[in-house]
């Protein structure tokens, strides 16, 4: 290592108010929540009580809980692919010189400007099932007028579609810069060894392209399972618990059942699924050695 | 290249373009329509759909005048620009500790600083707001802003680029006697000015756009920020729709003009940060 | 490195004082509508500061009321804290929990009052109240802001809900007027018929611009649960812990049908938000709506054309009006109880209870107010004449909701079903899982039980 080696208390003083930072709210209150989901809150007293597991095994048999687990993993199984596939179209189409490029890259920043809960404020007003645009459209085409967020048909879907509407642009970013980096004479080196498209794409882009789209993919995950404005704001879980996503039933479980505890455990189970998942992103995308 | 094939990448383009740009659009011509003139014009379609027949600022005149939207805007800055002050200040320092000391406990160390961004503020919102409950910091600035300070992702980004800046560098200043503290702020950080731009853009937008913290952690108007403010509005003034259109494009003009701005380092710094390794 | 832990050490002093310092400015800019800091500084200058949480859409009406008190109280100023409901329901639960005086006067829901004293949020009023005065209100409200024998909420108003038209509506389709004779009160069956020819496309492109009906609540228990009632259903088990065989029961399922109908068999009904009805009432969109007296008021004021007669009936059955009350609760946690039980007192007895029917209209719960309304000529005219009509509707027919310690679980899950059932959901299906999610919850309330 080309570090230096000094007295020793120096690196620690440099670290101590971020990682306090990290420490105090980001790694303490898993703890906290792990211990709070061992608790079971108790009325007249304001006393809560321990009641070990019994928050989870509660929960493994609650149907409600199960549903939740069931719309968070169909909608992750969905959304993940989409949302790093087209940001990988779109971060090839950018990367493809053109009159003009500058503009439309830019373009593709806005939506980052958009957050989550306002870009669920705008769609919803544009998806209106009573005087909605998108549906003024549909019909002005000779189409049918849609529910949307009002059938358990649809409403995963749309926000699905909200979210990558506002997602798509901000992963391509990332992708994009990877691209960039590929030196153009591997493409040059490819070429002369009679490569065609494909095969420049399978051999060159792709394996350079790994590190970003481990971080993208991986962040993306991230996001996508702890996803709540949009079911808080649109649809409140519903049509059918349709949209009820771990996040929402553990918001809800705090906020309105006034139990803390079942709300923790979620919160808890929820870390584990991801870290479960995360890794084996990590077993299935790192770069062999 | 091919002009038939070029016409094609531009067809693609405008057509993305369209994607991107229709519900911001319709949401700005929306907001320069009087309330009564909104959904006027959706059904049926008609070029008066995306034009504005009476123009209007009332919309924004009112959200200022009315709803209290001064104090709010002024809030969510004032939340943004402090967190991003600190964010950058003392992750930086963090991050000039993993890349240019040989410590105990350093990879063990930087191994939680990786676990903490990849659990996101919502999965600890709950117990984060106990924590807060004890020392108090529920309703208040504090609560708003010191939890989003330490960002693991912002000392990955700086350590990425550190680690690319000569040692002979830090060794030369070393010897003429120049303590740790000056060699950071005197010659690294001048030196990472596009990583600190888009450290700073990042954690301004995360801050501008978060909105289950503020909801969970604050309740008072006095502490009220802008994604808050406009989900609230939904329900107190459901039928306001061109205050709603107003608020949004409020709302998403700010980050964009910085984004505009600030898009050369921002690309520099995400580049950094996805394509390296950790 | 001394020079480095004391720079540390500075940032650390100046992080506070500038998250410090925003505290401080923030507070001057607007003293009026800020809320105390929490933690509480009782005295400001050598005022009492009060703060009240509040739900938005009443705020105004309520500040008028809190002007009316601090002329008589210079020593104490109301703050108002005002959410959207739902928000504010979530607000109450965060804030409580902290256990920190953070506000001092809330509304309560009455039959929140329960839950909201087994969660150990309210203070008892007993002390602040005497028997004189409690036995001024209504019975029905005392109750509904007791709990097992203590007197935990101060009763605001009750409310009762009509059925509003607009004339305008029915003159341009050529229908009769309803009467406002509780005598001559409409049935729901004929009620659908109206609204069927009151729904109607108007520009000719293929979507319904004119709907019939609406409630004004939609998806709310509180207007919802009448049209079970009119059919003697029970709603929940009477000690309030059983959800099963009642919730879902055949009648409510019935009761739930007919609402299903009006918005998917139909059609007579938009799919809208609660928040949007009354604007799709006044702007001629809807022509008949439920609402509550509340909105005489602004009707009257904003030259709406309208009317109103008695909450219909469903057909050979019995008539079921909706009826709440709503109630001011002292935090227990408040370091300002005297100040704060006095505004309650001002704003739920005599002359303040006066001044509240006449801002907001809600059908009073004081009796001296409803002894007013019932005699006073002012109320044979229309549009006060409504009033008469829910003053007759509190005394005979409306049937107040349910008890249970676990309300506020169970109408947030019976919301939701009526949400699935307005958006298509089978009636049945819906209830039978909001029945079934409401005994498990309710389940950690069994310490309760007697």
């Amino acid at each position: 290592m080309q570090a230096m080696r000094e007295k020793t208390y120096v690196p620690y003083l440099f670290l101590f108010p971020a990682l306090f930072g990290i420490i105090v709210f980001k790694l303490l209150p898993i703890f906290q929540g792990l211990n709070e989901s061992l608790y079971s809150p108790t009325f007249l007293q304001g006393e809560k009580i321990f009641v070990a597991l019994d928050n989870y095994v509660t929960l493994l048999k609650d149907p409600v809980f199960w549903n939740s687990v069931k719309v968070t993993l169909l909608m992750n199984v969905v959304i993940n692919p989409l949302q790093i596939g087209l940001a990988l179209l779109l971060a090839l189409l950018l990367n493809i010189q053109l009159k003009g490029i500058g503009f439309f890259r830019s373009i593709h920043f806005i939506p980052i400007a958009v957050s989550q809960p306002i870009a669920c404020v705008l769609w919803a007003l544009l998806l209106n099932q009573e005087q909605g645009i998108v549906n003024s459209i549909l019909v002005a085409l000779g189409l049918p007028a849609q529910p949307f967020l009002g059938s358990s048909e649809q409403a995963l879907w749309v926000i699905i579609a909200i979210s990558t509407w506002r997602g798509v642009g901000y992963w391509s970013v990332f992708l994009l810069a990877g691209l960039q980096e590929i030196p153009g004479s591997l493409y040059e080196a490819a070429a002369i060894d009679g490569a065609g498209r494909w095969e420049r794409f399978k051999n060159v882009t792709f394996p350079m392209l790994k590190r970003p789209l481990i971080f993208v993919t991986v962040t993306d995950t991230v996001i996508n399972f702890l996803m709540f404005s949009p079911m808080y704001i649109l649809t409140k879980g519903g049509p059918e618990n349709s949209t009820n996503v771990l996040m929402n039933e553990s918001f809800n479980s705090a906020f309105q059942y006034s139990d803390l505890g079942r709300a923790s455990a979620i919160v808890m189970m929820l870390l584990v699924l991801i870290l479960i998942i995360i890794a084996a992103q990590f077993k299935l995308l790192k770069p062999k050695h | 290249m091919k002009s038939t094939s070029k016409w094609l990448l531009y067809t693609i383009h405008l057509v993305l373009l369209v994607i991107v740009f229709f519900p911001l659009i319709f949401a700005l011509v929306s907001s320069f329509r009087p309330v009564d003139d909104i959904f006027r014009y959706v059904s049926p379609i008609s070029w008066r759909t995306f034009i504005p027949t009476d123009f209007t600022w009332e919309a924004y005149t009112n959200l200022f005048a009315l709803r209290g939207y001064g104090p709010i805007v002024v809030n969510t800055f004032f939340i943004a620009l402090t967190t991003v002050l600190f964010s950058v200040i003392f992750n930086s320092m963090a991050a000039f500790a993993f890349a240019k000391f040989t410590f105990k406990g350093s990879e063990i160390l930087f191994g939680l600083v990786i676990f903490s961004f990849m659990i996101p503020f919502e999965v600890i919102s709950i117990p984060l707001y106990s924590l807060m409950n004890g020392i108090g910091w529920i309703d208040s600035y504090y609560g708003l802003i010191i939890p989003g300070i330490a960002n693991g992702l912002v000392i990955f980004l700086y350590r990425q680029f550190f680690m690319d800046l000569p040692m002979s560098l830090i060794e030369a200043a070393r010897l003429e006697g120049a303590s740790w503290w000056k060699i950071y702020l005197g010659i690294i950080m001048p030196l990472c000015k596009p990583v600190t731009i888009s450290a700073a853009l990042l954690t301004f937008i995360f801050q501008w756009e978060s909105f289950m913290w503020p909801l969970i952690v604050t309740r008072s108007e006095k502490y009220r920020v802008i994604q808050v403010a406009i989900s609230m509005f939904t329900t107190e003034h459901a039928t306001a729709w061109n205050e709603m259109f107003a608020a949004t494009i409020i709302a998403v003009i700010v980050p964009v003009i910085l984004i505009l701005l600030f898009q050369r380092y921002f690309v520099q710094g995400v580049a950094n940060s996805g394509s390296k390794e950790g | 490195m001394r020079k480095l832990s004391l720079l540390l050490v500075s940032l650390m002093m100046l992080m506070s004082i500038v998250a410090g310092c925003a505290k401080g400015s923030n507070q001057a800019e607007k003293p009026a509508s800020g809320a105390a800091e929490n933690g509480g500084k009782a005295n400001s200058g050598n005022k009492t500061e009060v703060d009240f949480m509040v739900v938005s859409t009443w705020a105004d009406d309520l500040q008028a009321l809190a002007t009316k008190f601090e002329e008589q109280n210079p020593n104490i100023k109301i703050n108002f804290v005002s959410l959207p409901f739902r928000q504010m329901l979530e607000g109450i639960e965060v804030q409580m929990n902290s256990k920190k005086p953070s506000f001092d006067v809330f509304m309560v829901d009455g039959p929140l009052v329960s839950n909201y004293t087994v969660k150990g949020f309210l203070e008892p009023l007993d002390s602040y109240f005497s028997n004189d005065e409690k036995a001024k209100w209504v019975d029905a409200s005392l109750q509904a802001g007791s709990y097992d024998g203590k007197f935990m909420a101060a009763p605001m108003n009750t409310s009762t809900d009509v059925l509003y038209y607009n004339k305008d509506i029915f003159a341009e389709k050529g229908i009769d007027l309803p009467a406002q004779d509780p005598d001559k009160r409409m049935t729901w069956e004929d009620t659908v018929e109206l609204a069927k020819k009151l729904t109607f496309d108007q520009n000719g492109d293929g979507q319904t611009d004119i709907f019939g009906f609406t409630f004004r609540q939609v998806g709310r228990p509180y207007q919802l649960l009448p049209l079970a009632n009119s059919l003697d259903a029970e709603v929940i088990s009477k000690d309030g812990f059983t959800a099963q065989g009642f919730t879902n029961s055949d009648k409510m399922v019935q009761a739930a049908k007919f609402y299903y109908d009006t918005f998917n068999t139909w059609k007579i009904s938009p799919k809208i938000t609660p928040d949007e009805t009354v604007e799709y009432f006044a702007t001629g969109k809807t022509a008949m709506m439920i609402g509550s007296t509340a909105y005489i008021k602004m009707f009257t004021e904003r030259g709406v054309p309208f009317g109103a007669a008695p909450f219909p009936y469903f057909n050979g059955n019995k008539a079921a009006t909706p009826t709440g009350s709503f109630h001011l609760g002292l935090s227990s946690f408040s370091d300002k109880k005297e100040a704060a039980a006095e505004f309650i007192k001002f704003a739920t007895t005599g002359e303040g209870a006066k001044f509240w029917f006449e801002q907001r209209n809600e059908l009073p719960a004081s009796k001296e107010v409803l002894h007013f309304i019932t005699t006073d000529p002012k109320f044979e005219e229309f549009p006060s004449s409504v009033f008469r009509l829910a003053a007759f509707e509190a005394q005979n027919t409306a049937v107040p909701r349910p008890v249970s310690p676990g309300y506020l679980e169970w109408e947030s899950l019976l919301t939701k079903a009526y949400e699935d059932i307005k958006a298509g959901s089978d009636p049945k299906k819906a209830l039978d899982q909001a029945a079934e999610q409401s005994d498990r919850l309710l389940k950690k309330y069994d310490s309760l039980k007697k």
